[in-house]
């Protein structure tokens, strides 16, 4: 088959390309492209709306979320629970499943791409939650008496 | 002349993924050829009975970084037939379009990768430059560029938004048009039909001897496309030629996949056009009621067969995969047969390979005495420890 490009026309496009378009590649990190509206970067976790209900942990594919929770006792006697959440982040894939999960809103994702860490303690994230709903917690959590 | 054997692999400059390929050479030619897998062998499959249904739909989709979205709707169909739900029909069409930007995406990266294995590194560039518009909607509809996690059991995660049809619909229209000039390019251009026309040749009738799939037995002249067989989704209701090519050769692998990518443009468009309005997921039961499915579905590189088995409970009792790869190898190897040793990367790379996703299990071996041998599960994690 003959070919169909003739030198003109390549040409053409060669100058185009010169002086027209833009390059295809950005001069990262002095300029840096905007993330989508649905990009899963840096999680945000809100320890004050979190009801310690352990969906995240149990959805969780990669173990990156452990829900600790105890029974203590107040001043007044009564007896309330109060935990917190660790996430191991080194771990996690960002499927997004746990805020998926989550019916208070506590966990998010935020657009910040840049993660990366000189020492494996530095992904470690824990959030303190205090007086949370009983009812709204799962069995299958762990419970630390 | 003598005839030569000698061993590629599992570690070689010709494919990313280890794999192990004995030649039989004579001169220039080859003679003979065999393969071993099971180098990145991630016991997937026993992994997804220890994991819940939920976390098993993530754990699927890493079975494959490019046809990650594939294993998820393959591994969702067969949970849905089993749990006996139908999700919204604007959840099917979004599949759909998420399906079939996959396969634009898929097949222009094995173009360029095709591109690179022949020494046309413009050709490499040109194309991967214009696969990062696709990868920009994919980026914009499901917040990834791999791995989407865009698919779940009950629907999709996410909706697409009425200002994203117009960005969709527009880097389409700019892929139909450059996929268009690539088929031209695969025709005329003389670099390109020198190093793929009559390279990596297998009959039609030997691809369905040896159970070839997707674009490998359809380039072989055998229409076969599990979405027009056994229809899936709404793949019914949209209409899409099944391309074939009489070629048999790496030429009409590279067409039927460019070819491909122009339908999937089209199929997209069509699947906007008629996408009703509605919910796009619906609660889905944690615990699967007992039962069994078999799901298959035409993902880029073949048909892709998932079954999976539930006991009742939350976790499955077992998941088993077919990937398209491991269907196409047998074939791989008579499409060397009689060809060039220089010919051996372009004709393998022809089939699309993905080893890691066709490492189901691995047997171990002693070559010279035949003995084969069982790990358990603390001399494995020995074994990892002293190697790491």
């Amino acid at each position: 088959m003959a070919r169909k490009f003739s030198i003109a026309a390549m040409a053409m496009e060669l100058m185009e390309s010169l002086l027209v378009r833009k390059p295809a590649t950005v001069m990262y990190p002095i300029e840096r492209l905007a993330p989508p509206d649905r990009f899963r970067g840096r999680m945000r976790y809100d320890p004050d709306s979190c009801t310690l209900c352990g969906l995240c942990q149990r959805d969780c594919p990669a173990d990156v979320i452990k829900v600790v929770r105890k029974r203590v006792e107040r001043e007044d006697g009564k007896k309330e629970t109060v935990g917190h959440v660790e996430f191991e982040m080194d771990r996690c894939v960002f499927c997004g499943q746990c805020a998926y999960s989550c019916n208070s809103g506590s966990i998010t994702f935020t657009k910040d791409f840049e993660l990366a860490q000189p020492q494996r303690q530095l992904f470690m994230m824990k959030g303190e939650a205090e007086e949370v709903d009983d009812d709204a917690c799962d069995a299958d959590t762990e419970v630390v008496p | 002349m003598a005839k030569l054997d000698f061993p590629v692999g599992p570690q070689h400059p010709a494919l990313k993924e280890p794999e192990n390929l004995r030649f039989s050479v004579d001169g220039e030619l080859v003679v003979d050829a065999d393969i071993r897998i099971g180098y990145v062998h991630r016991s997937i499959e026993r992994s997804c009975s220890e994991r819940n249904f939920v976390q098993d739909l993530y754990l699927c989709e890493r079975v494959c970084g490019i046809c990650s979205n594939a294993h998820t709707q393959n591994y969702c169909q067969a949970v849905e037939a089993i749990a006996g739900v139908e999700i919204p029909e604007r959840a099917q069409w979004i599949r759909m379009i998420m399906h079939e930007f996959e396969r634009i995406h898929s097949h222009l990266l094995w173009l360029g990768v095709a591109g690179h294995e022949i020494g046309f590194e413009s050709l490499f560039m040109y194309v991967w430059r214009d696969r990062e518009v696709i990868q920009d909607i994919l980026e914009m509809v499901s917040g990834n560029r791999g791995h989407y996690a865009m698919t779940m059991l009950g629907g999709v995660r996410y909706d697409i938004a009425p200002e994203m049809v117009t960005k969709i619909r527009e880097g389409l229209a700019f892929l139909r048009q450059r996929a268009e000039y690539y088929a031209d390019i695969a025709t005329s251009e003389q670099t390109f039909l020198e190093r793929t026309s009559g390279v990596g040749v297998v009959s039609g009738e030997t691809c369905v001897q040896l159970g070839a799939v997707g674009p490998v037995l359809r380039a072989s002249g055998v229409a076969f496309d599990v979405r027009r067989t056994f229809p899936y989704l709404q793949y019914d209701k949209v209409e899409f030629p099944v391309r074939t090519s009489e070629l048999c050769d790496v030429l009409g692998r590279t067409l039927v996949r460019v070819q491909e990518v122009i339908d999937a443009c089209d199929i997209c468009t069509q699947c906007l056009d008629m996408m009703p309005e509605g919910d796009v997921n619906m609660r889905f039961p944690r615990k699967v009621p007992e039962g069994e499915a078999v799901a298959r579905i035409e993902a880029q590189r073949g048909e892709v067969i998932y079954y999976v088995r539930s006991n009742g409970t939350d976790v499955p009792e077992r998941v088993k995969i077919r990937t398209p790869t491991l269907a196409n190898l047998p074939a791989s190897l008579e499409m060397v047969k009689g060809g060039y040793i220089a010919d051996i990367p372009i004709a393998f790379a022809s089939i699309d390979p993905c080893f890691s996703c066709a490492d189901r299990m691995v047997e171990l071996n002693d070559v010279s005495s035949g003995d084969s041998r069982t790990m358990t599960w603390a001399e494995l994690v020995k074994l990892s420890r002293r190697k790491s």
